[in-house]
């Protein structure tokens, strides 16, 4: 296997300045990483060949960048959705969930670079990832829970009473704390008298 | 469901009768002793009249401390004469033989609390569980209310490495609830709507508690054995203390812990308690009869119940089901407050709840006993507030007296048999009354004189008479301040402000000087005040007061002091304070000490991210992403209005970066899966000059901090 890490051609290159490139470049490089490509020869082989189908699409310097992005996610997402047929889960959102949880919880990238994004899911891979399970809860077993036995019906209607005749009228309220202040300060004042 | 209570045996009923009527007895004596003698005292002393409103005011908090003593007396006296017989661990099995007819599930609640700790504790608790081969009898559940968005996103996270650690798919499980109503009971009702058929017991853990397998495997066993055991409450071992305040608590809980537990079984038998935590629930009887009420009222003092342990085990009983406490069983612990302000944001949770209690106390249909409980708790916070009084009245009557000119008379007692002087005499009723208070500490010194090999893992009996002289200096000086924080919390009550829900704090990170001095500025203002008052009225009354005094004009330094590490080293290096988790920590213990030491030194993120870092870690980093969305149930017909005001919120999230959205807005994205698998794509799709510059920091960083994902996967 050649490890030479191929640079872009003047043909590839297509006029891009290098700036340009470097971010886009970097922009692949960075997503490949985050699923955990530490192989830096294949990291490399991906990120060039989608930076070359990048340029080739012509899209603008002001638009590489987000392109290389798109493209890339569309690349994974393809090959997420190939992995799940390959692991045999039906086609929905929650399984192409479940297959990015199990390939990154499994390292697919550290254990199995050579077939990620490109070929054949590896076989090897495709069994260790089937018997991914993750259970987040136990099966539902309803039960409901028994009424209240204490009852507070008459303590409760008199004190909301109390509480709702205070708030009603602010007089009341004032008159209930002047007063209780005042008797405070009667009960002082007999006290240190 | 036939009420169990049928099977309880008329010897188990005139046996806790006998003993609740020889407790009572020997408590309303001693009360009766001191408010008497009191209350003679004011008769001979003379001067005005106001002087007998102390009376009710000493009968409360005289009842109270005699109270605590007949615990400690009549715990002394349990284990100085070996083992109760009444006590659930060594009492003749109900149902002898009888094996578990179900499993038991291991609930772990948690709010906002920092997942390293509880998930090294379910590592401990699960490996140690496998060890005994009964790993199949158990589910663990961490049943979380976090608000926190990052807490939610590295709660996950821990879940998932865990259970690939632990290779404990099935077995270990995590529920986020979205909204967290009625707090931790509405947590725990959550749990028994939804699973709580499938298991038969469950054991509730705090989020800083442990208990070890063979505990578990006792409790589950203890209560197979007795079916009409509603719930069996363990005594928890204080452990892991780093602060001067953390090692204070814990070597008093220890020390005095165990004869307390003896007194409090003595009488309450089978009406014991339930305090949250470390205690086995039979489910199938909580869920039916267990229902909280609404108090009358609004908060703070109506409303929902706050402090729910208490009324779950009155309901319990009620329902004709026994409450029991296993003082004895070792191997359960849980962790304290590290410092007076933390202790008093708990005490101001609790004070709460307990004050709630009264509706209960006074017009609910519960058990006698359970109102005795209620009662204590009430009582335990009120009494900041009546000795506040006290010392009030105190203070106002030495004046009067000053004022008067009037001198002492030598006036006959109107009691039988007491001939000394007024002076004599109140030196007596003081004396009894710090005799409450301190006599309890020479009991389990007494007990350590016996068994060497115990006073060994506390140091030595000398080292430990010492930890007790230390500890009875240093919490004089902080009742002081403990009494201003109660007074303070009851009076706050009664105008109508309510408690918030915060997270404990757990990790000793000390109190700084100038937090001490905004917490507790009242306290020093008060103390100045007192002391200058009572020195002007009179020397003695300030003499007198000067413990008080000084633990008030102390309060700021104390409570910096005590909240940090370099005391308790210094102490526990002298072989003070030490306990028998110190001296020789039981494995589980050490445990989850290397476990927590392990998690918590793994790589954190810059100061810049770290408050969004959860959120950072779902949006941009596949795996968490992938994890975060599986958690959450898909709502895909959200109204046009939701969804575009969503959108705009992750166009801004973007575009600001995180530290620009509040807390609510974030868990909003984060609860949605549109939401957050946009951001995700977003993030790596869109050009860096269209991300905020918070999002090309976090970029950056995620790429190089790659090392640490693999650490926190392995």
């Amino acid at each position: 296997m050649d490890l030479h890490l191929e640079p872009l051609s003047e043909e590839e290159v297509n006029g891009y300045s290098h700036a340009c490139l470097d971010q886009a470049y970097h922009k692949v490089d960075g997503i490949l990483r985050s699923y955990g490509m530490r192989n830096i020869w294949f990291r490399h082989r991906h990120a060039r060949a989608i930076l070359v189908e990048a340029v080739r699409a012509d899209c603008g310097e002001n638009e590489l960048e987000r392109h290389v992005g798109e493209l890339t996610q569309a690349r994974i997402d393809a090959w997420f959705e190939r992995l799940a047929k390959a692991c045999g889960l039906p086609d929905n959102n929650g399984s192409a969930q479940h297959i990015r949880l199990a390939a990154l919880s499994q390292r697919y990238c550290e254990r199995w670079p050579e077939s990620f994004l490109e070929g054949e899911p590896n076989a090897e891979a495709v069994t260790c990832l089937s018997e991914f399970r993750i259970v987040l809860s136990p099966p539902l077993e309803r039960s409901t829970l028994g009424p209240s036995v204490l009852d507070f019906g008459t303590v409760e209607s008199v004190t909301e009473h109390a509480r709702t005749m205070v708030n009603r009228w602010p007089v009341l309220r004032s008159l209930l704390f002047y007063g209780s202040m005042i008797l405070l300060g009667v009960l002082v004042y007999f006290l240190a008298r | 469901m036939s009420s169990p209570s049928e099977s309880t045996s008329s010897n188990t009923l005139r046996d806790g009768l006998s003993r609740r009527v020889t407790f009572f007895g020997t408590w309303a004596l001693l009360t009766l002793a001191g408010v008497l003698l009191f209350w003679d005292l004011l008769v001979r002393m003379g001067g005005i009249e106001a002087r007998y409103l102390m009376l009710p005011l000493f009968a409360v908090l005289f009842a109270q401390l005699a109270f605590g003593f007949c615990h400690a007396a009549f715990g002394f006296i349990i284990l100085w004469r070996g083992q109760d017989p009444r006590c659930i661990t060594h009492m003749p099995p109900e149902a002898p033989g009888a094996k578990p007819s179900g499993r038991t599930a291991l609930l772990f609640p948690v709010y906002n609390e920092d997942p390293v700790r509880y998930f090294a504790a379910i590592e401990t608790l699960y490996r140690d569980l496998e060890g005994t081969g009964q790993l199949e009898q158990f589910d663990i559940f961490v049943l979380s209310d976090s608000t926190d968005p990052n807490r939610w996103v590295e709660e996950e996270m821990h879940w998932l490495v865990t259970t690939e650690r632990l290779d404990a798919q099935g077995r270990i499980f995590y529920r986020k609830r979205r909204k967290n109503i009625n707090q931790k009971s509405g947590n725990i009702a959550d749990f028994c709507r939804r699973w709580g058929k499938n298991y038969e017991t469950m054991i509730c853990f705090d989020a800083d508690s442990l208990m070890s397998a063979e505990t578990i495997l006792r409790l589950v066993a203890l209560m197979a054995e007795h079916p009409s055991c509603g719930i069996l409450q363990t005594m928890p071992r204080l452990f892991n203390g780093r602060t001067l305040l953390g090692h204070l608590q814990q070597f008093a809980s220890r020390l005095h812990g165990g004869i307390a537990g003896a007194g409090l079984n003595y009488w309450q038998q089978d009406a014991g308690n339930y305090w949250g935590h470390n205690a086995i629930i039979r489910i199938a009887p909580f869920i039916e009869y267990c229902t909280l009420p609404d108090l009358p009222g609004v908060q703070p003092l109506g409303g929902r119940v706050m402090s729910h342990d208490f009324v779950e085990a009155a309901l319990m009983r009620r329902a004709g089901y026994s409450v029991w406490l296993a003082y004895d069983l070792e191997g359960t612990y849980e962790e304290m407050p590290p410092s007076l302000l933390d202790f008093a944001a708990r005490d101001r949770r609790w004070s709460q709840g307990n004050l709630q209690h009264l509706w209960i106390m006074l017009f609910g249909d519960v058990p006698l006993l359970n109102r005795v409980h209620m009662l204590n708790g009430v009582l335990a916070y009120l009494s900041g507030p009546l000795w506040f009084c006290f010392l009030a009245l105190g203070t106002i009557l030495a004046y009067a007296w000053e004022n008067s000119s009037l001198t002492l008379l030598t006036e006959g007692s109107a009691l039988p048999g007491v001939s000394i002087s007024p002076e004599a005499q109140g030196v007596w009723v003081f004396g009894i009354t710090l005799g409450l208070i301190f006599v309890p500490k020479l009991f389990p010194l007494l007990l350590l004189a016996r068994n060497s090999r115990q006073a060994r893992l506390y140091g030595g009996w000398f080292k430990a008479a010492c930890s007790i002289l230390v500890e009875l200096i240093l919490f004089t000086l902080l009742a002081p301040s403990l009494m201003l924080f109660h007074t303070s919390f009851v009076v706050a009550m009664l105008f109508g402000k309510k408690v918030t829900w915060d997270t404990q704090s757990r990790d000793g990170g000390g109190t700084g000087w100038l937090d001490a001095l905004r917490a507790q500025r009242g306290h020093l203002l008060v103390g100045v005040l007192w002391a200058v008052l009572a020195f002007c009225i009179s020397s003695q009354l300030g003499w007198w007061m000067s413990p008080v005094l000084l633990g008030w004009l102390l309060a700021v330094p104390m409570s910096v002091w005590t909240s940090g590490t370099s005391a308790a080293v210094w102490l526990t290096r002298h072989g003070l304070l030490l306990t028998p988790e110190d001296v020789n920590p039981p494995a589980e213990v050490s445990t989850l000490l290397r476990r927590e030491e392990n998690d918590a030194s793994a790589l954190r993120p810059i100061p810049e991210l770290e408050t969004d870092y959860g959120l950072l870690r779902v949006v941009v980093d596949p795996y968490v992403n992938s994890l975060h969305t599986l958690f959450i149930h898909p709502r895909p017909n959200k109204a046009e209005e939701t969804r575009s005001s969503l959108t705009a919120l992750s166009t801004r999230l973007l575009a600001e970066g995180a530290p620009s959205l509040s807390r609510e807005e974030k868990l909003r994205l984060l609860s949605d899966v549109e939401s957050i698998r946009r951001l995700h794509r977003d993030v790596w799709v869109l050009p860096r000059s269209e991300l905020s510059n918070w999002w090309g920091l976090a970029i950056d960083r995620f790429n190089r901090e790659s090392l640490y994902r693999v650490a926190l996967r392995d």
